[in-house]
């Protein structure tokens, strides 16, 4: 399989270095183009245009810091910042516009009443999504490489 | 404008779709699982699950920033709360209520609730597709803005059927934004046919609220 | 007085024994016969089947004449609008309803024509101070 266009959605986790590593590999070696985006998610309470500068900011920071993690990976990165309701529908809407053949999202290790959790926007993805849709998770807190890395 | 939907019911699901089509931003608060599920699935996600009588649900969907509240759910009760708290809570100016027992009609007058969609047992058995008593609907009067909303079905033998919408010589006031065509919302352009057995919605002054019935039963044209 | 209450619930039926034994002309509404079974058979007052918020509903259990309308059932939106209608409708001179949700309660409140009881807020504050006397 190779891939030509890939959309990596970043969360601000630590885990979308580990997309970007993944996906800046795949790019080297298929010459692929790599776009990330973060959407905005944008309250009821406020009109989808507004302009809110704290998640602006914030979001302006971990796109800066894909643009890094692809950096020091070799590769270049074009980055991309919306504004939605819910992040799914979004990366989906945009995904079909640039003709992204690969979506890589990183996902957390997270709980929720017990039971792992994948989170609306990465099964949003999984469902809607028309084109590969590949989930990176993170390593498991009591994971042994985790606490490797931490020493 | 800002339109928000409580109840994704049939009445909700229709109106949600006429509103987006014509530009509104829409959101419908429905607590049923498979009912909201079936809104995005048609709609898109405007929807937002939960109890549209709770006040987290109403936060959560920006009431506040709303220009027009529609309760349409099975409950008279819900649906007076719904526009009473739109009203008085969050300033919501226009707050429109469905009322499903007519008896209540004068009761949400009193309550300061003016615009009603009266749908009575009668009303809703036709909405649900039973075969009508009566052809034509009152789906809604705007009683301040002297406008009718209306929906009738097409009769097998209407003079209507097989004409395009511009050849019914519809005046200004009267329009007709929806067709609904084997279960299927269609928004018709001047040029689109009526078919027998169509339901088509159509928005009237009080002045032209007969001509839908003249124009599908025993027009002269 | 002459009182009546919506809901034959947990409170609606220990309400309507307690008016009952203090020689109050009650009569309890509930849309369910099987909710009457929670009054005593001492009982004295009237029971009336049918549906809180319908006119001819509270017509039939004397509403006209009331005092006072307590509005008791398990649904907040139910008893708002019961109790509205008591009062708008019907001129009762005293009307409380009771609201579990206290948000709403306090928009109800402020509309100033209906008495409100929360209880979720009395319970809370009733624990909240066991727990400081505890302390």
């Amino acid at each position: 399989m190779k891939y030509s266009n890939i959309l990596i959605a970043v969360s601000g986790l630590d885990v979308d270095d580990e997309a970007i590593l993944i996906a800046s590999d795949l790019a080297k070696r298929d010459r692929a183009k790599l776009l990330a985006v973060y959407v905005i998610e944008v309250e009821r309470a406020m009109p989808l245009d507004a302009e809110q500068s704290v998640p602006i900011q914030r979001a302006e920071q971990i796109l800066a810091r894909a643009q890094n993690s692809a950096k020091r990976a070799g590769t270049t990165i074009e980055t991309d910042l919306l504004q939605s309701r819910a992040a799914g529908p979004a990366l989906v809407d945009e995904a079909r516009e640039r003709g992204v053949d690969l979506i890589i999202v990183g996902v957390p290790f997270r709980k929720r009443l017990e039971n792992f959790y994948v989170g609306a926007t990465a099964s949003y993805l999984l469902k809607n999504a028309a084109c590969r849709v590949w989930l990176c998770r993170q390593a498991a807190p009591d994971d042994k490489n985790v606490r490797a890395d931490k020493k | 404008m800002y339109i928000v939907i409580v109840g994704g019911g049939k009445v909700g699901y229709y109106l949600a779709k006429h509103l987006l089509h014509d530009g509104h931003e829409v959101l419908v608060i429905e607590k049923d699982r498979k009912k909201e599920e079936a809104l995005i699935a048609e709609l898109g996600e405007i929807s937002l699950r939960g109890d549209g009588t709770e006040t987290w649900a109403m936060n959560k969907a920006g009431l506040s920033r709303a220009d027009i509240v529609i309760a349409v759910t099975g409950d008279d009760e819900d649906n007076l709360m719904i526009s009473q708290m739109a009203k008085s809570k969050y300033g919501v100016r226009r707050a429109i209520a469905r009322i499903n027992n007519p008896k209540n009609e004068h009761i949400f007058r009193l309550l300061g609730i003016q615009q009603t969609v009266s749908t009575t047992e009668i009303i809703l058995a036709q909405i649900e597709r039973e075969i009508p008593a009566h052809s034509l609907v009152h789906l809604m009067t705007l009683r301040e803005a002297g406008a009718a909303i209306l929906e009738a079905r097409v009769p097998e033998d209407s003079p209507a059927a097989g004409k395009m919408l511009k050849e019914l010589n519809l005046p200004d006031d009267f329009v007709m934004p929806l067709i609904i065509r084997e279960g299927k919302g269609i928004v018709p352009q001047s040029s689109t046919l009526l078919n027998a057995g169509d339901e088509v919605v159509a928005v009237t002054t009080l002045q032209h609220e007969k001509l839908l019935e003249e124009i599908l039963n025993n027009s002269k044209k | 007085m002459r009182v009546i209450i919506v809901g034959c619930g947990r409170l609606g039926a220990y309400l309507a024994l307690a008016l009952d034994k203090q020689n109050h002309l009650v009569t309890i509404i509930d849309r369910n016969s099987d909710s009457f079974n929670r009054l005593d058979p001492n009982f004295r007052g009237t029971m009336v089947l049918g549906v809180g918020i319908d006119e001819d509903v509270l017509r039939r259990a004397g509403i006209e004449r009331a005092d006072a309308f307590i509005a008791a059932t398990n649904g907040d939106n139910t008893n708002a609008m019961a109790a509205e209608i008591a009062r708008l409708v019907f001129n009762v001179p005293k009307v409380i309803a009771r609201l579990y949700d206290p948000i709403r309660e306090e928009t109800f409140r402020a509309f100033g024509q209906i008495e409100t009881v929360c209880p979720t807020v009395m319970s809370a504050n009733k624990i909240s101070e066991m727990l400081g006397n505890s302390a």
